[in-house]
């Protein structure tokens, strides 16, 4: 035994806990690390590399070594508190903490310095690693998943103050109360218990975790009530003071990190805040004041200090004794007089670094401050002010004990002795940030917190120079690990919710299969019925639609409405197709082109009346629609005078197709004007609300496109239904287009082909001043090299259908020349179809070429991309 | 990401804006990119839906530099 | 100096750290070289390697503002895959596999490549029939590419969650066998030991201020230190490719955006291969226990190395949507790199008006893979002032032609 209690748990206090299957008693509610020192519990975790027993170090956060599993996660033994049930256990060990096979790596340590797997492990050309990285991905990481799957309950919220105080120490508390006095809306957030303060409003244990850019500031607050676990705060705060404290600074020596080696500031607050004493006998190694100044606190707490060892005496802990700690070997500087102390606890007092993480982590610049050999930050930055007190201690700046070999750990966490910093700054790695990515240095999960400075000291050393000059890493969020759920937004059906028409649920009742399309919309893709799969069901609703009607929920689709005197000039511009000309109550196919001439949208704009258009836009493009809109409008041609108005939402849209799509509609009551003729548009009355019916389509039939508000869409949908009309999903859409040969900007767009690689050049009135992507279409016409091609294939076996992406190959057969870009079988032709993007593909009609297949190319030959109803004629009856 | 000065709205949190990048003489591909301070083009997608002209340091992403 | 092996360990272990030898050496800097390279991260020092070992062209300077490989080099998420849409691209990523193979033994130095094979999850149907396209191509070049079913994602990937309602559920997902990844510094690394056991001389913080002209053609770089001569200057720099080039008088089709990452607290193997979920997360574990995570670049064009913290909720969120037992793991650290993103996400690997004046430059999230061939092809085409056929589609003229090689589809949406 070594640790114990200085007064005994008051009674209903104390609770019983397992550790590593050992049961334990603790006082509730106290950190783990203090139940298990006075436990007498030494040895709690192995360490990352060498698989080297440790115990604990620090307190509260500033902990490199003693990680533990628990059924939810990994967690510190500092931060965990002891409650009924706690069942913990030690990590990275096998079979146990105190016997670990792993360990074997320490008796080879010499042949592993820093960098050593760049040297090795290759065998000849390399080949070996594979089989060599195996085995060091299991000895090396350090936790477990969570055995319990039950997710963390976390919920978000957001603030706004005019200052926030980040530590709720004395300086903390301070700059609340004065801030308090000045008004606005303070705030005080820390991570353990904080009084009270009138006029502020405080945030108890609440981690800030992040500082970010304009005064963002992450902080994750734990239990805020029964149900939930964390409170993830997003806080904008115009000013914020940062009082974030310090932490104590390790010393260097041999075997610095064998169990009962720990900085003085822990060893004290586990004896002043939790009554547990590390040790019976504490060794105080020190190099400035407040050694001796917590060595006095100690003795009259009762704890034994035989001896504080000053580094500014000439004397130095050389080397700890025993594993766990026995003793303390002293010797003097040069070497001499070597004597050894009996003690179970040798406590390192390298005086204190400021925690200036928060001022770094939005871009915050430091100095260096030679009193205190610390990195402090160089005046506020983006309105964070860091209060942070240092004493002034007469530090000597000098932390490392004379080498007597063996190990001398710099970083606990990463497993990096002094040696290994000095090899690494030899070999070359002699910046800062390599010297990190060398060695790991500052990469384990404290991140460094305790090993920083040791370490630029070590390096500034084997230069020549002052640690100022070595500089710092670059501090990163999060300040301490954080869980990914703590961090995440919403998930499931938060996560990009899912855009749904009034007639989601019918589609849903009537068993469509629902998928995502484009713009977050759920769409149906069929509507299978007594079992059918995909292609019957395909099938069936294809056939209605050419010989009977079929019914279609098109509401997703991108609709405008643009309004004013100059509407026509502005769709003019906007578009390449000419709109202005268009006659009142008809439509026109336009294109939308990028800047460079490629098709960026396609769609049937509409003029209702001089002034009015009504414009449709594809799904997918709908917002980017609306940006580009707005884009013409106020920054490329503000001397037009026009509003857009988005309405996608405002209108359910209804396409009735198919031969019998007039009678249906008489059977559902409703007749359209007689003289709306193919691509016309007019205003009708259904439900005594406006509504707009248009002769267009995407199918080739006979085609009503009825736009009504959202609120009567189930009703006109039941009416069809009932007149006898089959619904038609996106699949059967698919092949109705191929049929016809119309494009999809999704599926031949590609983001290469410009309009007349897809034929269009008829909707492109380049006679017109100026539009969007008219400079590079008349550009790309001097350009000769081959362009991508729309052309229909058909495939030599009609039964076969051409998968849609197969590469189309070149007579060198070595390469692709382009590549199926739509495929399907047509029950109207009775045969397969597909479209392709094909380079120079106009001028190889009729020819064959092949299409690349696993099982050997398939012969298809190169036809215009039109297959059914060629003239037309079905769609304008 | 600091909040953008929407001259309508006031400042309001970036994920709101879509921003299109510099104003300076647009080729279709190429572009300045400047490190420093520029003129770029901003859209409040989510808010008053215009087209703002805000100055940034593209070095230090303040606004009004 | 030849390839580091075990003796060396053993030689360190019996005679300490004063036999350590330095891995790369700085010379003092000459007024002039044959070439100059702007940017001492994996792109730029495997070029320098490629031109003296493969050109004999061993008077070359590498100049770097910073530390060695401490751009992109340092930052980025260590993916190596070909899995890419358009043809020029998956050439000359599949010629990249077979060089990663054997990077250590022909640097003599353990770059830890791991061919581990990637996992793409497929969730929506657009992106099914993108890959299916992709799947093709690839078969073409002879890089294996298989789609296969949810479950057999499952057996990948165990920590993937299927159960429930999901708002992208896992249609299917694909399986690219040879893609792996590395140790990124050691990339650097290695490069910059063999290079410098060649004669190149590497030189960090020491910043080119300007590339000098002397009429059409380049005359030297001016930097930190003075004016250095040479005849050829090559640019292998990322997040500042703009800024050098228009000392040039060049204007480049590049914006420069932040780019994120993260990692987990170590763990003990848990992901045996990379795992994708296409524009939103994607994550492999390093040797060291680390899950390292990435998704898409920050919305916003920046020179500032830091990440705006929607990108964190929204990576997290798809993060743990895919594999909730990772919502209790913990994340680390966050750091994040300024990207060179290119108009049509394809890097540019050319010559330039200027003559004796070349770029290797917009390579966005992708530049990490691209190392041994950028290098190789690059130091080829600085040699002998004519690209070869894997970057003959990475010319900067394409954009003056006005034929972009666009790397993403338009939005595949069947509608």
């Amino acid at each position: 035994m070594s640790g114990y209690r200085l007064k005994p748990i008051p009674p209903g206090d104390d609770v019983e806990f397992e550790f590593g299957g050992r049961t334990l008693t603790g006082h509730r509610g106290e950190p783990l690390a203090a139940a298990l020192l006075a436990s007498g519990i030494r040895v709690v975790a192995r360490s990352f590399k060498y698989h080297r027993p440790r115990g604990i170090v620090g307190y509260g956060r500033h902990e490199p070594n003693a990680h533990v599993g628990t059924a939810k996660g990994n967690a510190l033994a500092t931060i965990l508190r002891v409650e009924d049930g706690l069942k913990a256990w030690p990590l990275n060990c096998w079979p146990s903490v105190d016997f670990d096979f792993g360990a074997l790596a320490d008796r080879f340590g010499a042949l592993l310095p820093a960098g050593f797997y760049y040297k090795t492990f290759m065998g000849p050309g390399g080949r070996f690693w594979p089989i060599f990285e195996p085995m060091i991905q299991r000895m090396a990481g350090i936790g477990k998943l969570p055995t319990d799957p039950a997710p963390l309950r976390v919920e978000k919220r957001y603030a706004h103050c005019e200052t926030l105080i980040v530590g709720g120490g004395i300086a903390g508390q301070q700059a609340a109360r004065d801030a308090a006095k000045a008004g606005g809306r303070v705030w005080l957030i820390d991570d353990g218990d904080v009084p009270e303060i009138s006029g502020v409003t405080v945030l108890r244990d609440t981690l800030v975790i992040a500082r970010h850019e304009g005064g963002l500031f992450v902080a994750v607050e734990r239990n805020p009530n029964a149900a939930f676990e964390a409170r993830t705060w997003k806080i904008r705060a115009a000013r914020a003071i940062l009082a974030t404290g310090t932490v104590e600074r390790p010393m260097i020596f041999r075997d610095n990190d064998r169990p009962g080696v720990m900085l003085l500031s822990a060893v004290r607050r586990y004896a002043r805040d939790h009554g547990v004493a590390a040790g019976k006998s504490v060794v105080v190694f020190t190099n400035n004041d407040s050694g001796h100044r917590h060595a006095r606190e100690l003795t009259e707490m009762g704890i034994a200090v035989p001896a504080v060892i000053d580094l500014r005496d000439g004397e130095a802990v050389v080397a700890a004794l025993g594993c766990p700690v026995r003793g303390a070997r002293i010797a003097k500087l040069d070497g001499s007089g070597t004597r050894d102390i009996a003690c179970d606890v040798i406590a390192m007092a390298g005086g204190f670094t400021p925690l200036v993480h928060l001022h770094s982590h939005a871009g915050g610049k430091l100095r260096y401050a030679r009193d205190f050999a610390a990195f402090l930050p160089d005046g506020s930055h983006d309105g964070a002010e860091t209060r942070i007190d240092l004493p002034q201690d007469h530090l000597l700046a000098r932390w490392e004990a004379p080498d007597t070999g063996g190990k001398a750990f710099v970083d606990f966490g990463a497993d990096v002795t002094a040696a290994d910093v000095r090899l690494a700054a030899r070999e070359g790695y002699d910046g800062v940030e390599l010297l990190k990515r060398y060695t790991t240095l500052g990469m384990a999960p404290d991140q460094g917190r305790l090993s920083n400075m040791n370490a630029l000291d070590i390096l500034a050393r084997e230069k020549g120079v002052t640690p100022d000059l070595v500089g710092t890493t670059t501090f990163r969020p999060p300040f301490v690990p954080t869980e990914f759920a703590a961090l995440a937004e919403p998930t499931g059906k938060l996560l990009k919710p899912s855009r749904t028409t009034t007639l989601t649920a019918w589609h849903e009742r009537a068993g469509a299969v629902m998928y995502e399309s484009g713009a977050n919309w759920r769409r149906p893709g069929y509507y299978p019925q007594n079992g059918e799969n995909l292609d019957a069901a395909c099938a069936r609703e294809c056939f209605a639609v050419r010989n009977a009607v079929g019914v279609y929920d098109s509401s997703p689709l991108g609709k405008f409405e643009v309004i004013g005197q100059d509407a026509g000039a502005f769709l003019d511009f906007v578009y390449a197709t000419r709109l202005s000309d268009l006659a009142p109550g008809r439509g026109r196919y336009a294109l939308q082109l990028h800047e460079d001439g490629r098709l960026f949208d396609d769609g049937i704009v509409f003029r209702l009346s001089p002034e009015r258009y009504f414009v449709t836009t594809t799904t997918g493009n709908a917002d980017a629609c609306l940006q580009r809109f707005e884009y013409c409008r106020q920054v490329l041609r503000p001397d037009l005078r026009v509003h857009i108005v988005p309405v996608t939402e405002q209108w359910a849209d209804i396409v009735v197709c198919g031969p019998q799509a007039r009678d249906a509609l008489a059977k559902a009551g409703i007749a359209p004007p007689r003289d709306l003729g193919f691509m016309g548009m007019a205003e009708i009355e259904l439900f005594r609300r406006r509504c707009l019916i248009a002769r267009a389509g995407f199918t080739g039939e006979l085609s009503f496109e009825i736009l009504l508000p959202n609120s009567a869409a189930p009703a006109l949908w039941d009416r069809m239904i009932a007149a006898g009309a089959v619904p038609v999903g996106s699949e059967a859409n698919h092949v109705l287009r191929i049929e016809k040969g119309f494009i999809s900007v999704g599926h031949e767009g590609d983001g290469i082909a410009g309009p007349d690689d897809l034929g269009l050049g008829f909707a492109v009135h380049a006679a017109k001043p100026d539009f969007v992507g008219k400079a590079a279409l008349l550009r790309d016409r001097t350009d000769t090299s081959p362009r991508p091609q729309l052309v229909g294939l058909l495939a030599r076996d009609p039964d076969f259908v051409l998968p849609e992406g197969a590469a189309i190959l070149r007579a060198d057969a070595a390469r692709g020349r382009g590549y199926v870009t739509a495929s399907c079988r047509s029950g109207a032709l009775g045969r397969s179809l597909a479209m392709g993007l094909l380079e120079d593909g106009r001028a190889l009609m009729g020819q064959t070429v092949s299409v690349s297949l696993p099982g050997g190319d398939a012969g298809a030959i190169v036809v215009k991309p039109a297959f059914y109803d060629v003239s037309g004629g079905r769609q304008r009856v | 990401m600091r909040l953008v000065p929407c001259p309508h709205c006031g400042p309001r949190e970036q994920a709101e804006f879509v921003c299109l990048g510099e104003t300076t003489p647009r080729e279709i591909y190429f572009r300045d990119n400047a490190k420093g301070p520029v003129e770029e083009l901003w859209w409040h997608k989510h808010g008053c839906r215009q087209w703002l002209k805000l100055a940034r340091n593209t070095a230090s992403n303040e606004f009004g530099a | 100096m030849g390839a580091y092996s075990f003796a060396d360990l053993l030689r360190h272990a019996f005679r300490g750290p004063g036999s350590a030898e330095r891995a790369w050496r700085e010379r003092p800097l000459k007024d002039r070289y044959d070439a100059i390279i702007v940017g001492a991260g994996g792109h730029g020092l495997a070029t320098a390697y490629n031109l003296a070992a493969r050109h004999g062209l061993r008077d070359v300077l590498v100049l770097d503002k910073g530390w060695l490989g401490g751009g992109n080099t340092g930052r980025n998420t260590v993916t190596i895959r070909a899995n890419y849409l358009r043809e020029e691209s998956i050439r000359f990523h599949a010629e990249g596999l077979k060089l990663w193979r054997e990077l250590s033994g022909v640097l003599g130095y353990n770059v830890m490549f791991s061919e581990r094979g990637q996992l793409d999850l497929i969730q929506t149907w657009a992106k099914l029939r993108d890959v299916k396209r992709r799947q093709s191509t690839l078969r073409l070049a002879g890089v294996p590419f298989d789609i296969v079913s949810p479950v057999e994602a499952k057996r990948r990937v165990p920590i993937l969650d299927l159960e429930g309602d999901k708002r992208l559920p896992v249609l299917a997902a694909t399986w690219h066998p040879t893609a792996g990844i590395a140790r990124h510094d050691a990339v650097a690394w290695g490069y910059a030991r063999a290079a410098s056991a060649l004669g190149v001389n590497i030189v960090q913080n020491c910043e080119v201020r300007s590339i000098a002209r002397a009429g059409g053609k380049v005359a030297g770089v001016e930097t930190a230190r003075g004016f250095i001569a040479a005849d050829k200057v090559a640019l292998a720099v990322s997040g500042h490719a703009s800024v050098l080039a228009a000392t040039a008088g060049l204007r480049l089709p590049i914006e420069t955006v932040p780019l994120q990452a993260f990692v987990s607290e170590p763990l003990k193997p848990i992901l045996s291969c990379i795992v994708n979920s296409p524009a939103q997360v994607y994550l492999c574990q390093s040797d060291k226990g680390e899950l390292v995570i990435g998704g898409g670049s920050d919305p916003v064009p920046s020179y500032v190395q830091r990440g705006d913290f929607t990108t964190i909720e929204r990576v997290a969120a798809h993060l743990v949507e895919l594999f909730p037992i990772l919502g209790r793991v913990r994340m680390l650290r966050q750091w994040a790199g300024a990207i060179d993103l290119c108009h049509d996400t394809s890097p540019i690997v050319s010559k330039t008006p200027v003559e004796g004046l070349y770029l290797d430059v917009g390579w966005g999230s992708g530049g990490f893979k691209a190392i041994p061939t950028a290098g190789r092809e690059f130091a080829d085409l600085i040699a002998k002032d004519m690209p070869g056929d894997l970057i003959g589609g990475f010319a900067l003229s394409r954009f003056e032609r006005g034929r972009p090689l666009y790397e993403t589809a338009g939005a595949s949406n069947r509608d």
